[in-house]
């Protein structure tokens, strides 16, 4: 009877402002997935190549460190094409070009019905 | 004359003076004041006419028909008796005037008999010489030959103003050379830098005409003209004597031809004499204005001829089309969005103005030696600059302009300062220029500029037009600057307002994350997110003011499908205090319809709209939010923020209707229009 338990879809929450990265992982995990977390670009690409299984990434787009979020964004649809991706920001208009094709974008603050829609309609339950 | 009276030796001195400024004491023929000679003796019948200038105690002959010498003494001159006379001198008989009638070359050989002169005179009123005709018999002139040696004095005078103007630039030149010389150890040559002067006369005429007058006369009765040289150069046609009517009123533009005269209005001497009028010069098709005077003579079988001068008035035509251009240029500017459109606007106003072949505006980079052309206005045929180029083949310009002086050149081969700049000019077919610098704190940032491929006198007022697109684009980019930097700012404090936004919305998750009523936590961040959509559309307008069709749509957008909406209303402006009331207000009604009203079922529907009502002062917004084909709708007993925040009303006006009908609730705001426009 051991069940093929489907395992739990796991979203990279990619934040580097601890009071709202901890308000994003509830978001996730509220919506049913598991979270991993992560407080710059630099640190979500470790987590990445480590190998651990990742299905979507939810980043912010001004962090410290050698690259944003938008380049994050680029690196994960291009090296990672099977991972939702979407990014937040308080900047009011990121133009569709700097953001990798289907990539999903919200505006800070966002949204957290449209986030968990989101995620549900991308990610594997 | 030997002997001046003492009053006047002053002046002599001074007249002498002029003269030599002029420096055309024997000079060669030329052929303009040759022309003008024939002229003189053609219109005034006499076989001889003379150009003659005053020096001391010698006459000299600048051009002359009939006489075969270029001097004679000085002692017999007519002339000398002439430039002690008025304006006018006429002797019908020397034999019978006792000033002449111990002339020898009255009482000798050749016997003149009839002399008539003109004065040619500067503007500071110094008498040079005169322009005169002679004849062996005694006669007169007609008043209307009389008048056109007066023009054609007029015209002599125009000729040595304008040789003395290139002689000065030829000297200017010289100058130059002899500056350039300790680098160059090259010595100046007077006579290449006269020769070119004198080509570059011939060509500012070939170009322009400009400002010269033109005579010419009609035979009535055939309609055949004859013409004089400068009259050909004025309609561009190949210079000959004698031309049909025709072939000129052809050149004029048609909707003017109302103004010209024609074969029978001639006849009947019902012609308008002095008329203006425009012309498609026939060598270079370019447009001119032309003014021209003419008088009949009458003739035993009535009007025999026409006669008269025409002058071409472009320059001060094109005056007033400039002082118009610079006017709209100042309203286009003032509403230009970014500074490259400031730059297009004002390069075709100048290429337009000037009537050059090319016309922009080149941002300089002192620090990477380079500049870019954004935009240039070209005319049909011209070829585009636009892009970045290196400042390296500019060096001799880019230093002058660096020191805030505005360049000038008719002929960029006459110029030697321009040094090795000269071959990138002709490089790019570019042989003469305007360039005004525009500098910033002392530092050439920009440069705006207009090139025409053949050489040109810029004259003063085309250098005032210049200078004043120049001004008004300078001060056009300057607000430009300035209101991207406040958008830079407004972006950079509206990205810090919603992460601090997206803070408080974190706290409050957190702090009321054990909260039973989850309810009311999701209503708490959903309005901060209200707030900060209305804060995004105010932000477009700089917060002065929003357009309320976007804040209703942007504010609705994430609680229904559009297609669940109505919108109508006037197109409306509103302040940010109203903007964001409205957004909150708008907030609380869209998710009370979510959880009761019409947008709780999949068929129901909300229209919202707007007007204006009443005038003036008394003017009101009357804001309209009706919902119909939901559920059955009853008013809510309990009072939460969401009920109190509507019935404040819009800007708390506490002006609202709110009914409850069986197809849903309507409810209407209203608030004073001045209110709701009220910026800060």
């Amino acid at each position: 009877m051991a069940s093929a338990q489907k395992p739990v879809a796991a979203v990279l929450v990619v934040e580097d402002e601890p009071l709202i990265r901890m308000s994003a992982v509830d978001l996730v995990e509220e919506a049913g997935f598991k979270a991993v977390e992560a407080d710059n670009a630099d640190q979500a690409l470790a987590i990445l190549q480590s190998g651990e299984p990742i299905h979507g990434v939810f980043t912010d787009i001004d962090m410290p460190g050698s690259i944003d979020g938008v380049a994050l964004a680029n690196v994960v649809r291009e090296q990672w094409p099977g991972i939702v991706i979407l990014v937040a920001s308080g900047k009011r208009h990121v133009s569709e070009v700097q953001l990798p094709p289907g990539a999903h974008y919200f505006p800070k603050p966002y949204d957290a019905k449209s986030v968990i829609r989101t995620l549900e309609d991308g990610l594997p339950i | 004359m030997n002997e001046h009276p003492i009053g006047t030796l002053d002046l002599e001195e001074r007249r002498l003076a002029a003269l030599a400024s002029y420096d055309v004491l024997d000079t060669p023929r030329e052929r303009e004041f040759d022309e003008i000679a024939r002229l003189a003796s053609d219109i005034c019948e006499t076989p001889i006419a003379v150009v003659n200038l005053i020096g001391a105690s010698r006459q000299f002959f600048k051009a002359e028909v009939g006489l075969g010498v270029r001097e004679t003494p000085f002692e017999s001159s007519f002339c000398a008796k002439a430039i002690l006379e008025d304006e006018f001198l006429l002797v019908p008989d020397a034999t019978k005037d006792c000033r002449f009638d111990g002339n020898p070359l009255v009482t000798g050989e050749p016997h003149l008999r009839f002399y008539a002169g003109a004065l040619l005179k500067t503007a500071d009123g110094f008498p040079l010489g005169t322009i005169c005709v002679l004849d062996y018999q005694p006669k007169t002139l007609t008043e209307l030959q009389q008048r056109t040696l007066r023009v054609l004095a007029s015209q002599v005078m125009a000729q040595l103003e304008l040789r003395k103007v290139l002689q000065v630039q030829a000297r200017e030149l010289a100058i130059e050379r002899r500056l350039s010389a300790r680098r160059q150890a090259q010595a100046s040559k007077l006579g290449r830098v006269s020769d070119q002067a004198r080509q570059e006369e011939e060509r500012y005429r070939a170009a322009h005409g400009a400002g010269r007058v033109g005579v010419f006369e009609i035979d009535v009765p055939t309609g055949q003209m004859t013409v004089s040289e400068e009259f050909c150069r004025i309609f561009g046609v190949p210079v000959r004597r004698h031309y049909p009517a025709s072939t000129f009123e052809n050149i004029v533009l048609p909707e003017d031809r109302r103004a010209i005269s024609s074969d029978d209005s001639r006849r009947e001497g019902t012609a308008e004499l002095d008329v203006e009028y425009r012309i498609r010069r026939e060598n270079d098709q370019s447009l001119r204005w032309i003014s021209r005077r003419a008088r009949f003579t009458v003739g035993e079988t009535g009007v025999d001829r026409m006669i008269g001068i025409i002058l071409d008035i472009t320059e001060s035509k094109q005056k007033d089309v400039r002082t118009q251009a610079l006017l709209s240029l100042g309203d286009r500017l003032r509403v230009a969005r970014s500074a490259q459109e400031a730059a297009r606007t004002a390069a075709e106003t100048l290429g337009e103005g000037l009537g050059v072949n090319r016309a922009g505006y080149a941002t300089i980079d002192l620090p990477a030696n380079a500049f870019l052309v954004e935009f240039d206005w070209l005319e049909p045929g011209a070829s585009s600059m636009e892009g970045r180029h290196p400042l390296t083949a500019f060096q001799a310009t880019t230093a002058r302009l660096a020191s805030g002086e505005t360049l000038a050149v008719p002929n960029i081969p006459a110029a030697p300062w321009l040094g090795a700049d000269a071959h990138a000019y002709e490089a790019a077919g570019i042989r003469s220029f305007i360039k005004v610098p525009i500098l910033e704190a002392g530092t050439l940032i920009g440069v705006l500029f207009a090139h025409d491929d053949t050489p040109r006198f810029w004259t003063n007022d085309e250098m005032a037009f210049a200078w004043g697109v120049a001004d008004r684009t300078y001060a056009a980019l300057g607000k430009l600057q300035a209101e991207a930097q406040q958008r830079l700012l407004n972006e950079e404090l509206s990205h810090r307002l919603k992460n601090t936004l997206a803070m408080v919305q974190a706290i409050a998750g957190q702090t009321l994350k054990n909260v039973t009523e989850q309810e009311a936590v999701r209503a708490f961040t959903s309005r901060l997110q209200s707030l900060s959509t209305a804060h995004d559309v105010l932000l477009q307008q700089s917060w002065t003011a929003a357009d309320m069709r976007e804040i209703v749509q942007a504010v609705l957008r994430p609680h229904a499908e559009p297609a669940r909406f109505s919108i109508s209303g006037p197109e409306l402006k509103i302040g940010p205090k109203a903007g964001l009331s409205i957004s909150l207000i708008l907030h609380e009604l869209a998710t009370n319809a979510l959880k009761y009203g019409s947008l709780s079922n999949s068929e129901g529907h909300v229209d919202i709209s707007w007007e204006i009502q009443g005038e003036a002062a008394e003017s009101r917004l009357v804001f309209i939010w009706a919902e119909r084909l939901g559920p059955p709708v009853t008013e809510p007993s309990r009072r939460g923020f969401g009920s109190r925040l509507i019935r404040m009303g819009i800007i708390g006006t506490a002006d609202v209707d709110k009914s409850y009908f069986p197809t849903g609730l309507v409810a209407v705001f209203r608030a004073p229009l001045g209110l709701v426009r009220e910026v800060g």
